[in-house]
């Protein structure tokens, strides 16, 4: 056969056309309810997106299983936002092209305040997946998002406040951290909730300037030193991610955990204990999201930890599991609830109702939609006995609500 | 140019501009990142493909136009929209002059690549510290303008309008591009480019020659990012990260160094690529990957280098072009 011009153009243009066609065309909404899932799914952040996917689709297993919703079965529709607020939004766009009205969104701030400014042209209503930034319900509130995450004057001040309450013999803490904003926050957080506390109780407290390592630093030996030698009994390490690990294995040479009364983590919860096993402290203090030992009575908890158990075989499931998949019920409860998808009937439904989570009950505060569920906090460490090298010892819960900051929703929080 | 790729070029610029009347809003947001990325690796090649320059910080020079376009709006001065994306490729303009006029002189080659990569990983460093500016978070909600230009308004607020301006602005910003690199100016720096001694010993001022080139790339540079800011509505200290550095490099890979059109076509090809694979998640990475490297190694001249390939053979020649080195003279 003779190639011409107009076989050859004819040619690639169809085969462009059938390539391109279900993407690019408005896709008909089926008999089922669409809800987009925005988050990591590649580069560094990858880690925290996998854990949202995958609490997200227990989510949705459970949810059909039950029947779904008001007879439609759920669908998540999942992209990646390539770690970037321009990927975030590439995908916000296409999925309200093909008519999507229900969203979750998470994990870095900077892609939800990419998207934010879209949801009142697109008419659709978010979940911000454990988002913690403080801009999302003060300067940059959306009254179509709410924030089911956990904001650091809430966790940190809970986590003060609680450290006082355990040990209120403890007059002088020690802090660590990078010169980075956000661990700055949360040391004044857990400063502020000490602090607090403490006079409330009559006492005083002591809490010595943080002494700063550099972020993404290697060797932490002459900051430890300078901590020993502070003579503080009480440490609050700020270090997140590998910094941490490499953190708590320089100091296990110099053994810190005999050197502090309490040793305490912000918010590294199991990650470190899964990295040292055996090497992992004596003793340590963690704030965690969800924790399902620490929800016995809760049935919802308890399926959710199952299936995690089942999907990836570990039984201690990082928070955004459980976060997420509230994030997805909450979600279906109130289409349910109001009948619709319209964001002018979900919203008021979001605000009134409390679904029963994986995390407890699942409100949200109406001057702000900020998250109001309970705070979790866990002790672990070293345990010979244990096959894993570490168990955990102790846990507490604290109401949330109590140490929610300031509703400013529109301006910046002072 | 032939015929025939003329006729594509006409059709792909229709297509373009009626896109919104029928596609997804996802795509037209794609297409309008891709038009103006486009344009920006255009920019980098008028470096690499005619003055023989290689940076590896143009991501920075992107960074510099986005950041003075969304705090001049944040401001308030969206009534001077047209005058902002002139003072932004001038802020671009200025920089890469002061890059330029320093560095050029004592590196080239891969040192100049490195130290324009430090720069712009420093300026993102910088910005990411700078509360000012929304330090890691960023400036968000940056508004579409509406101006006025005399006789009317123009509001881009509403629809689509802004992706049709950027269309117009990106069309004569490649028009711009052309013009530079098919003029005198361009001639001289593709006779620097491949041989900057004999050119020098011709009389040509190569260093000043360099500069101006090194300029007009950080202008055009700026000018797209200054585009981009109200485009994506949002900026951050990533805008210029290594990523976007890397993005021109891999669009005139893709697309043929060799060829004008080339970065525009890389860059479009590897939008296509990446949205008709994303719903492959935690493989697409791999797919994209696989096809990049399969067209790079099999056109060594890209795609534009294929393309002439096949025309030369479809036009019943008696003997088909050779395929030509990727560092050879531009051609059309």
């Amino acid at each position: 056969m003779r190639l011409n011009r107009r076989h050859f153009l004819t040619t690639t243009a169809a085969g462009i056309g059938a390539l391109a066609m279900p993407g690019i065309l408005r896709a008909a909404q089926g008999d089922t309810v669409r809800i987009g899932l925005i988050t990591t799914l590649s580069g560094p952040g990858q880690l925290y997106g996998n854990y949202i996917k995958d609490g997200s689709e227990i989510a949705v297993e459970r949810l059909n299983a039950a029947g779904g919703v008001n007879g439609s079965k759920i669908e998540l529709v999942v992209r990646d936002d390539k770690n970037s607020p321009e990927g975030a939004v590439t995908a916000f766009r296409e999925l309200t092209g093909d008519g999507i009205k229900l969203f979750a969104q998470g994990t870095f701030t900077a892609n939800l305040l990419g998207t934010l400014p879209l949801l009142e042209e697109a008419d659709v209503t978010m979940m911000m997946v454990g988002a913690s930034a403080l801009a999302l319900t003060h300067e940059a509130y959306n009254p179509r998002a709410f924030r089911l995450g956990f904001s650091s004057p809430m966790c940190f001040g809970g986590y003060g406040n609680l450290m006082a309450q355990k040990h209120p013999e403890i007059e002088k803490w020690a802090m660590l951290r990078s010169d980075v904003t956000a661990l700055a926050d949360i040391t004044n957080a857990f400063s502020n909730g000490l602090k607090a506390e403490k006079v409330k109780a009559g006492r005083t407290v002591e809490i010595l300037d943080p002494v700063l390592v550099p972020y993404g630093g290697a060797d932490f030996r002459n900051q430890i030193s300078n901590i020993i030698g502070s003579g503080a009994p009480g440490l609050f390490n700020v270090l997140q991610g590998a910094d941490a690990i490499s953190y708590y294995k320089q100091a296990r040479t110099f053994g810190l955990d005999q050197k502090f009364k309490v040793l305490c983590d912000s918010a590294n919860e199991f990650a470190i204990a899964k990295a040292m096993g055996a090497n992992t402290p004596a003793s340590l203090w963690s704030w965690t999201g969800w924790y399902p030992a620490a929800n016995k009575d809760n049935a919802v908890s308890d399926e959710v930890h199952k299936a995690y158990i089942k999907l990836r075989g570990d039984e201690y499931p990082n928070w955004y599991i459980g976060v997420s998949h509230d994030s997805i019920l909450t979600i279906a409860n109130a289409v349910q609830k109001a009948g619709s998808m319209e964001a002018a009937k979900l919203i008021p439904t979001i605000e009134t109702e409390a679904p029963q989570g994986a995390l407890g009950k699942i409100h949200f505060r109406k001057e702000d939609h900020g998250f109001a569920g309970d705070l979790t906090y866990i002790r672990f460490g070293r345990d010979d006995k244990n096959a894993n090298g570490w168990s955990v010892f102790e846990t507490a819960q604290l109401p949330g609500a109590e140490f929610l900051e300031r509703a400013t929703p529109g301006s910046k929080l002072n | 140019m032939n015929r025939l790729s003329t006729y594509l070029l006409v059709a792909l610029a229709a297509i373009l501009l009626l896109l919104p009347l029928w596609a997804n809003s996802g795509l037209v947001f794609l297409t309008g990142t891709t038009i103006i990325v486009a344009v920006f690796a255009l920019s980098w090649n008028l470096l690499f493909g005619y003055a023989g320059l290689a940076s590896f910080g143009s991501g920075g020079l992107f960074s510099i136009g986005a950041y003075t376009m969304a705090v001049m709006l944040r401001q308030g001065y969206e009534g001077q929209f047209l005058l902002l994306i002139v003072l932004a490729t001038l802020a671009g303009g200025v920089v890469a002059f002061a890059i330029g006029f320093v560095a050029l002189r004592r590196s080239t080659g891969i040192f100049l690549a490195i130290l324009t990569l430090a720069l712009a990983e420093l300026l993102r460093i910088t910005l990411a510290k700078i509360h000012w500016l929304g330090a890691e978070d960023g400036i968000p909600s940056i508004v579409r303008p509406t101006f006025s230009i005399g006789f009317a308004t123009v509001d881009l607020s509403r629809g689509n309008s802004y992706y049709w301006f950027v269309c117009i602005a990106c069309a004569l910003l490649v028009g711009l591009t052309w013009w530079i690199a098919h003029g005198r100016f361009g001639r001289t720096l593709r006779t620097i480019r491949l041989d900057v001694e004999r050119a020098a010993f011709m009389g040509v001022d190569t260093h000043r020659y360099r500069l101006v080139a090194f300029t007009i790339s950080g202008a055009i540079a700026a000018c797209a990012g200054a585009l981009f800011a109200p485009w994506a509505q949002i900026v951050t200290p990533d805008i210029g990260n290594m990523m976007r550095s890397t993005q021109p490099i891999l669009f005139t890979l893709l697309g043929g160094a060799s060829s004008f059109w080339g970065p525009l076509i890389g860059a479009f090809l590897f939008s296509a690529i990446e949205f008709s694979t994303r719903t492959l998640v935690g493989i697409q990475e791999i797919i994209t990957g696989g096809i990049l490297l399969a067209v790079v190694l099999m056109f060594p001249t890209g795609v534009a280098g294929a393309w002439n390939a096949l025309i030369a053979g479809l036009s019943a020649r008696p003997e088909p072009a050779k395929a030509a080195p990727a560092l050879q003279p531009v051609k059309e």
